[in-house]
């Protein structure tokens, strides 16, 4: 079982929270593993990194297939699906990630492929994400 | 763990525990972290690169540094 603490950030709305950060590594073209923390999104359809770093991954952007991503607003994010290898603490793992067509504010770990391969469980009291490989 | 997969879990930790602090001064910015320094850019191919240039042997951490506004993804 992996074990990820909740971390400690700053709101204006709701002073200090708590959000759900994943740390892992992705492997890169050159096959390379690059360290990043990404928020688990229950919510999302799919995993999202932004541009640049999908551009410092070598990712040829427009290589994948085309998607289209709407969020609660009205606007809406091209991203182009590229196949990853992810390191979950120790489990490393196949999924497919979408690169958005612009830089990001946040990377998401969604459910696509990733819900499948973990069960994943949001300890509210412990503030802690639990990831179980099925 | 060998010392660089332990360093790298170090700094995993450091940003857990320091990124309402480093909200203050990143809020927006691209960061990449080693041994708990900081390297800062407008997109993560400028932090990285900083990075490098001042870690050559050593991969960072790389993360987005959140703003202060509520997320509903």
């Amino acid at each position: 079982m992996i074990e990820y603490q909740w971390r400690d950030e700053g709101s204006d709305s709701f002073g200090r929270l708590k959000r759900p950060i994943a740390q892992l590594h992705i492997k890169d073209k050159s096959g390379e593993w690059r360290a990043i923390s990404m928020l688990i999104d229950s919510g999302a359809d799919v995993s999202i990194i932004s541009k640049d770093f999908g551009e410092l991954f070598g990712h040829n952007l427009k290589k994948g297939r085309k998607i289209k991503l709407k969020g609660i607003g009205e606007g809406e994010v091209v991203a182009y699906i590229h196949k990853m290898d992810m390191l979950v603490g120790k489990h490393e793992v196949s999924i497919e990630v979408a690169i958005a067509s612009v830089d990001l504010k946040v990377n998401i770990l969604g459910r696509r492929n990733l819900f499948d391969l973990f069960e994943i469980q949001f300890k509210n009291k412990k503030q802690e994400t639990r990831f179980l490989k099925n | 763990m060998v010392p660089e997969q332990k360093r790298k879990h170090k700094d995993f930790v450091w940003l857990g525990k320091n990124m309402h602090k480093l909200q203050e001064k990143y809020a927006g910015k691209v960061i990449a972290v080693v041994n708990g320094h900081v390297s800062a850019g407008e997109d993560a191919i400028e932090a990285y690169k900083k990075s490098r240039k001042e870690f050559p042997d050593n991969e960072p951490v790389m993360d987005i540094v959140p703003t202060k506004e509520c997320l509903l993804l």
